[in-house]
């Protein structure tokens, strides 16, 4: 087991190594997953305040199902 | 491709690749650490050192291999006006700026021991570092502009002249007198490598191609739902604009 | 073609009116440059070993300051809108003023090079070499950095975006720039270098135009 950790003087440098690169690349995949969370409690409440305040709804959004809207950069249809 | 525009069946698919490429990425990783870290020799004259080509090696794979992708994306952005190809650029560009960043380190820390320097001007080292400004121009670029799709078309084109830098990138070891090692895996005649060295690095690049993908889809989607609740907000103020004047209808 | 030479005369024109993009560039250049002998000390050596980056150095950063104004204020007027309605086409209009930049910025650096060179203590040899190099550099950096400046046109803290992003693409050029003028202060042939710098030009000339004209486009949208 010390022979693993020393890894023949070299130890350091290579869990260094290894560390920054776990480090890193956990850190970008939890900083996604938040980054997806947040975005997706965002739209549920933004859904919600929707349905509150208008029960007809804009036709566009809602009632559309095949997210054509989202092909149009400016906005949905008006 | 073309098949692939609708936001909406693209995250149907993605929806049903995420667990699997999670599954695999964490099943490579083990396995190829596992390799790296145990069952593969010491190198003869770098000692145990040579286990940071492990990590060093694959990561510089992806940092070129995701830069073409962002390119390729950017392309079809720019051709076909490609709806999901501009967020394939955006979402890969912080996963590449990351491996770049990565191999930058740890070839750093692989340089001491076997060079007895951290870092040296050559060919090959400049040039992933310019890599790594490009990655970071191109985040810049696309957040730079209050129109989001404005920041996204200019980056696809910063994108596609930055391409010019990955052939130089792998070809700068056999150009110039580098003092980074010429290349070994893909050559001519084959790899120079042998297969108890091959197998780890061979797995562990297949691990972060896995970990590209999962991070892209989560990304990919969390750069759609952003794109809907901008829609949604310009719905609600569009609508609250009509509630209170509602005999003015838009041009 | 005369609108091509129009819009040169008139970026050249308005540029010297408003206290000239070309003087305040060589000032930049003379100051900067003469930073270095009073930090580094007037050793002529060590002066004559960096003289050739010192010099190239300044000379990118006096372009990156004159690029932000490229096509900022015309974007932001309108007349850019109008140049892109008129017969000529986009990419001659592009073409122009970075003719226009490179009078106003390029072409003074030029003449002012020899005198940096002697402040500097570079030798004959190396002085005809650079002057050279910087003739085949100075349009590609022109070139290369319309690109930025057509890419950040309308950007928020578009200035220092501009630099982040166009400094990548001047390193070969520099490279090869300053390659140049120590091969020939060594008495090494520099003619690898200046056909480097050659096929560089040859490079950047319809890469920069492309993607300006590309990313002006997109802005113009």
């Amino acid at each position: 087991m010390p022979n693993f950790l020393d890894m023949g003087a070299y130890g350091s440098f290579i869990w260094t190594a290894y560390g920054i690169a776990a480090l890193v690349m956990a850190g970008l995949f939890v900083a996604s997953w938040w980054r997806l969370r947040a975005r997706e409690t965002a739209l549920a409440d933004l859904l919600e305040t929707f349905e509150e305040s208008t029960p007809v709804g804009p036709v566009g959004v809602l009632a559309n199902d095949s997210c054509d809207d989202l092909d149009d950069r400016n906005g949905p249809p008006s | 491709m073309h098949r692939f525009a609708n936001p909406k069946r693209f995250l149907r698919i993605a929806a049903v690749v995420l667990p699997w490429s999670t599954a695999l990425t964490v099943a490579l990783l083990g396995l190829g650490l596992y390799f790296a870290l145990l069952a593969s020799p010491a190198d003869y004259q770098q000692g145990e050192s040579v286990r940071i080509m492990y990590v060093h090696v694959p990561a510089a794979w992806m940092a070129l291999f995701v830069y073409s992708c962002l390119a390729a994306a950017s392309a079809v952005a720019l051709i076909w006006k490609h709806p999901v190809a501009d967020l394939v650029a955006k979402a890969s560009a912080p996963i590449g700026a990351c491996f770049t960043f990565i191999a930058l380190a740890t070839g750093s820390i692989w340089g001491k021991p076997m060079w007895g320097v951290w870092w040296v001007w050559d060919a090959r080292l400049t040039s992933v570092l310019i890599l790594f400004f490009f990655y970071m121009g191109h985040i810049a670029l696309t957040s730079a502009f209050e129109d989001a799709s404005r920041g996204e078309r200019a980056a696809a084109i910063l994108a596609l002249v930055g391409f010019i830098n990955i052939p130089v990138i792998k070809w700068s070891v056999d150009w110039w007198n580098t003092l980074h090692q010429p290349a070994s895996m893909i050559r001519m005649d084959g790899p120079a490598i042998h297969t108890s060295m091959l197998a780890p690095l061979l797995i562990m690049a297949a691990a972060f191609t896995a970990y590209y993908v999962t991070v892209l889809i989560l990304r990919l989607r969390g750069e759609i739902l952003t794109r809907k609740i901008g829609a949604l907000r310009m719905t609600r103020i569009q609508d609250r604009q009509e509630e209170r004047t509602p005999h003015m209808k838009e041009v | 073609m005369t609108g091509f030479w129009l819009i040169v005369r008139r970026d050249v024109v308005m540029a010297w009116r408003q206290g000239g993009d070309g003087f305040m560039a060589i000032m930049f250049f003379l100051i900067t440059v003469t930073l270095f002998p009073l930090s580094v000390g007037p050793e002529s050596t060590i002066l004559a070993r960096i003289g050739a980056a010192v010099v190239w150095v300044a000379a990118l950063l006096a372009t990156l300051l004159s690029l932000e104004r490229m096509f900022q204020s015309d974007f932001e007027d309108g007349s850019l809108d109008l140049m892109a309605i008129t017969p000529l086409s986009l990419e001659a209009v592009v073409l122009a003023k970075c003719l226009a930049n490179w009078l106003l910025t390029g072409a003074p650096l030029l003449l002012a090079a020899p005198v940096l060179a002697m402040m500097l203590h570079m030798d004959r040899e190396g002085l005809a070499i650079f002057v050279t190099a910087m003739a085949l550099g100075t349009p590609s950096l022109v070139f290369t950095g319309a690109i930025g400046a057509a890419l950040t046109v309308g950007a928020r803290r578009g200035g220092v975006l501009l630099t982040l992003l166009v400094l990548p693409l001047y390193i070969p050029v520099l490279i090869f720039g300053v390659g140049a003028v120590e091969a020939a202060v060594m008495g090494q042939p520099a003619q690898p270098h200046l056909l480097v710098l050659g096929g560089l030009l040859l490079g950047t000339l319809p890469l920069g135009l492309w993607a300006s004209t590309a990313a002006l486009r997109q802005a113009l949208e």
